[in-house]
């Protein structure tokens, strides 16, 4: 028989807070922390279409994610949040990097689906990054091949926290230098 | 039909020297001709029986035979596929193009060029395709020493060289490769005159992943994981192709089971994307109730196809040898009533679309793709039965379910209904295009007369005589009363027996092919093993290949913000292409 | 229509989710689970991963099993090709994470000499 490394803790389910619990977080914290509707910029690094197709019916009137106050935006230049998919093609990694720096800070990225996130089916393909984190700086990172709409729109809450973070974290900075100066 | 198809194998012979080889799949002519008579026999082919290239596929057969090998397949309706090979010498790859005599064969060469570095003589267009600019010159990707763990610098090179035109009030619009929605990435290069669209070159192959090379080497059931991901909104037919062509290698059959629960899939697939796309092209127009409509029905069936297959893209269902989910009685009636009621809310949506006298409006006469067109780019699915074209794979080189009988069997006595609630033809001998009875709602005598099918043992294959964005979303329409339909008479008659065929991985090097007719049209994968069982060499020649051409050719007339819905009537797959 | 109806007469179209828990269905593929109990280590589902999500390592005591579901592509290969049914898909799908590191299970197994 064999048995389990006392000292390795029992697989066990990774999340820390489940559902309805950052539901009712959730536009809470779009207006205490953005103060306005998180927008969203959808990026197609090179996947196979399927997480751009689940991403797409997050519109849709199922899912109707802009009653949570998200919403898809045509420029970087209009996000707060940039959604990749795909594992980065050598063809897209330029314009993919440029897409990031229009965004305005804190601008976060969340990769989706299992090519964006480690690479998934690609690994060793010379025309791929093997994922974005090997590109882009990953806030959060949404497994599934492809995610399927409520598993994206876990991740979305999931990045709500990390803006709060990261906004949090840069007016800690400004005080400082503040109090410096 | 039979004097005619195999004539030409044999005038052929007569004509080059040309020599017939055995046959890889049950069909096929396959015949090698020397280099310099090339492009005149695949001329004979094409003028002689009206045969459309369907794939092109270069091999890098240096260590065995010292030469690059090339081998151009030609669908002949009936059933037939006919193979022209020849050898390319390696110490000079170049050959005589065949574009100039059969212009479906451009983008084929030009990936040649870019993968393999044979170089197509007398070809019009010597530009990169596969590869873009920063890409270093004389590194060719599927050639076999080439080694992709080795990371390939980017170099400088001049800019891509777009077709610019001149003149008084011509301006050039760079679009992309971002675009605005939720859409995959892809460059357009707009010349035009005020609004008006004087020609469009598409820059494609952004979302290149090296797919062919990636799985060479690999197993067949590792293979058919990537073969599954080249597409997601394709996913089942992309595997169902695969797995047909291994199978085809291995010498097995899938069980009859299988292969109607392969058809199921395969049809749901249909479903989830026509009905999706024909929200979809309300976007293009702006009619916001058709898209939201669509993308609420879209998103009902994508749900069934979570509970069938556990993946709402139908992936992980099909297996070499079968699939790998049943579909049990209590699901079938479940999935039965769910389809029936989805049937019933997309004739609403139908009804809705074509009573609404502006969207119709912008649709007609916009994207006009003409039939001859069509035909010489070698254009299939949805696009080519708008223009005119009667094809379908599912009739013409039937597989799965589809089967001579046993589809016209199940249909027997059942009647396809049109979801505004008019019969399709009944008996499916009669073969005819749906567009017949035409559209009251359309307000218009709805041209479209219909095709006689060719071999009358198929079911309808709706077709459409105009060529624009209306008959193509006229096509759809049709094809999804055509799979409801042919959804609950495959549920209907569900036969007992096993899931899925044993096999064991090949010992000799053998090649295949095999075709399915996926949502966007011919899918086409050609796969050889070696005698380790491994990945020698895989083509895939999604739909959208032949197709993106036929986009570029639709666009010229047109205002620029008609673009979009154009792109959308054709609704072809970037992923697919690049690959 | 009839859906604006339904909405007019105060029904959303819309599912609850995430505002309410919903439970993906039975047949879906979510993240790879393994029951320790049953794990050999004969590693059979490491050698068909086909993006490499699992691995197995040997080790002088026993041996890792280890999972990066940053990888994994759901396609359950792992569940058919496991004799001892250690490996199953479960329906788990909220499974975004903000570090790298929280995507990766590991579990190192001790091989007890005296049952094996």
């Amino acid at each position: 028989m064999s048995t389990l490394h006392p000292l390795i803790p029992m697989l066990q389910s990774r999340q820390d807070e489940d559902a309805s619990t950052l539901g009712q977080k959730f536009s809470d914290q779009v207006q205490r922390v953005l103060q306005r509707s998180m927008q969203i910029r959808h990026l197609d690094a090179g996947s196979c279409n399927g997480c751009d197709w689940e991403i797409q019916s997050l519109l849709c009137p199922a899912y109707d994610m802009q009653r949570l106050g998200l919403d898809i935006v045509a420029s970087p230049r209009h996000a707060d949040c940039l959604l990749v998919t795909g594992s980065v093609t050598r063809h897209l990694e330029i314009a993919a990097i440029r897409t990031w720096e229009a965004m305005p800070a804190p601008g976060i990225v969340i990769a989706v689906g299992a090519c964006a996130c480690g690479g998934g089916v690609l690994q060793g393909s010379y025309c791929t990054a093997g994922g974005v984190k090997n590109v882009l700086p990953v806030d959060i990172s949404i497994p599934g091949c492809p995610p399927r709409p409520q598993a994206l729109l876990h991740g979305l809450m999931l990045a709500l926290d990390r803006i709060e973070q990261k906004l949090h974290h840069s007016n800690h900075e400004f005080r400082i230098g503040r109090s410096e100066a | 039909m039979t004097d005619v198809v195999t004539s030409p194998a044999v005038d052929l012979q007569q004509l080059s020297g040309g020599e017939l080889l055995p046959s890889r799949v049950p069909g096929e002519t396959r015949v090698v001709v020397p280099l310099v008579t090339l492009p005149r026999a695949c001329q004979v082919i094409v003028d002689g029986v009206g045969a459309r290239l369907a794939t092109m596929v270069a091999q890098d057969e240096r260590a065995e035979t010292g030469s690059f090998t090339l081998a151009y397949t030609f669908a002949i309706p009936d059933r037939r596929w006919m193979t022209i090979e020849c050898q390319v010498p390696a110490d000079s790859p170049a050959f005589p193009s065949v574009t100039p005599l059969v212009p479906a064969a451009h983008w084929y060469e030009r990936e040649a060029r870019d993968m393999f570095g044979l170089e197509p003589e007398g070809h019009p267009d010597l530009r990169r395709l596969v590869m873009h600019d920063d890409w270093p010159a004389g590194v060719f990707p599927l050639r076999k020493d080439f080694d992709p763990s080795i990371p390939v610098p980017r170099v400088e090179a001049d800019p891509y060289r777009f077709h610019t035109l001149h003149g008084d009030g011509i301006v050039e619009i760079p679009v992309g490769p971002f675009h605005a929605g939720v859409i995959e990435p892809g460059h357009f290069r707009f010349a035009a005159v005020g609004e008006v669209v004087l020609a469009l070159e598409p820059r494609l192959f952004y979302t290149h992943r090296g797919i062919e090379k990636l799985i060479e080497g690999k197993s067949l059931d590792h293979g058919l994981q990537i073969a599954e991901r080249i597409c997601g909104v394709c996913s089942l037919s992309h595997a169902v192709t695969y797995c047909q062509a291994a199978e085809q290698i291995l010498g097995i059959e899938a069980p009859p089971r299988a292969a109607v629960i392969r058809s199921i899939g395969l049809e749901l697939e249909r479903l989830y994307n026509h009905v999706g796309d024909a929200g979809n092209m309300c976007a293009g127009v702006g009619f916001m109730v058709g898209v939201a409509h669509g993308a609420r029905l879209k998103d009902e069936l994508q749900r069934l196809n979570e509970q069938f297959t556990g993946n709402r893209f139908l992936r992980g269902l099909s297996a070499i040898g079968g699939v790998r989910r049943d579909l049990d009685v209590e699901f079938a009636a479940q999935m039965s009533l769910e389809l029936a009621r989805i049937a019933r809310e997309f004739g609403e949506l139908t009804a809705m679309i074509l009573g609404s006298e502006t969207t119709m409006e912008r649709m007609r006469r916009t994207g006009i793709l003409p039939g001859d067109l069509a035909r010489a780019l070698g254009v299939v699915g949805v696009g080519a039965r708008a223009s005119g074209i009667d094809l379908d794979t599912r009739r013409d080189h039937p597989y799965a379910a589809y089967r001579d009988g046993e589809t016209a069997r199940r249909r027997d006595g059942k009647t396809a209904r049109r979801p505004d609630g008019q019969n399709l033809p009944p008996s499916p001998a009669v073969g005819r295009g749906a567009g017949g009875e035409g559209y009251s709602a359309v307000g218009r005598g709805a041209g479209g007369e219909g095709h006689s099918a060719g071999g009358g043992e198929g079911f309808p294959v709706p077709t459409r005589e105009e060529g624009d964005v209306a008959a193509r979303l006229l096509v759809r329409i049709d094809e999804v009363a055509v799979s409801f339909a042919l959804i609950q008479a495959l549920i209907a008659e569900m036969p007992a027996g096993p899931l899925i065929a044993g096999w064991t991985p090949p010992t000799t090097d053998a090649a295949a092919f095999s075709a399915t007719e996926s949502p966007r049209g011919e899918n086409l994968h050609w796969l050889r093993v070696n005698a380790q069982g491994t990945i020698e060499r895989y083509r895939v020649r999604s739909a959208s290949f032949p197709n993106w051409p036929a986009v570029a050719a639709a666009a010229p007339g047109n205002m620029v913000p008609d673009f979009p819905l154009i792109n959308k009537s054709f609704e072809l797959c970037y992923a697919c292409l690049d690959r | 229509m009839r859906v604006l109806r339904q909405s007019m007469r105060g029904r959303v179209g819309a599912h609850d989710y995430p505002l309410e828990p919903e439970a993906a269905p039975a047949a879906f593929r979510g993240q790879v689970q393994l029951d320790p109990n049953r794990c050999r280590g004969d590693a059979a589902c490491a050698r068909v991963c086909p993006s490499g999500a699992i691995t197995v390592e040997e080790t002088s005591t026993g041996w890792i099993w280890q999972l990066d579901d940053s990888r994994c592509v759901f396609c359950g290969l792992c569940a058919d090709a496991c004799a001892n049914r250690a490996v199953s898909l479960s329906n788990a799908f909220e499974l975004a994470v903000r570090q790298p590191d929280d995507m990766v299970t590991r579990a190192e197994f001790i091989r007890n000499e005296e049952t094996d």
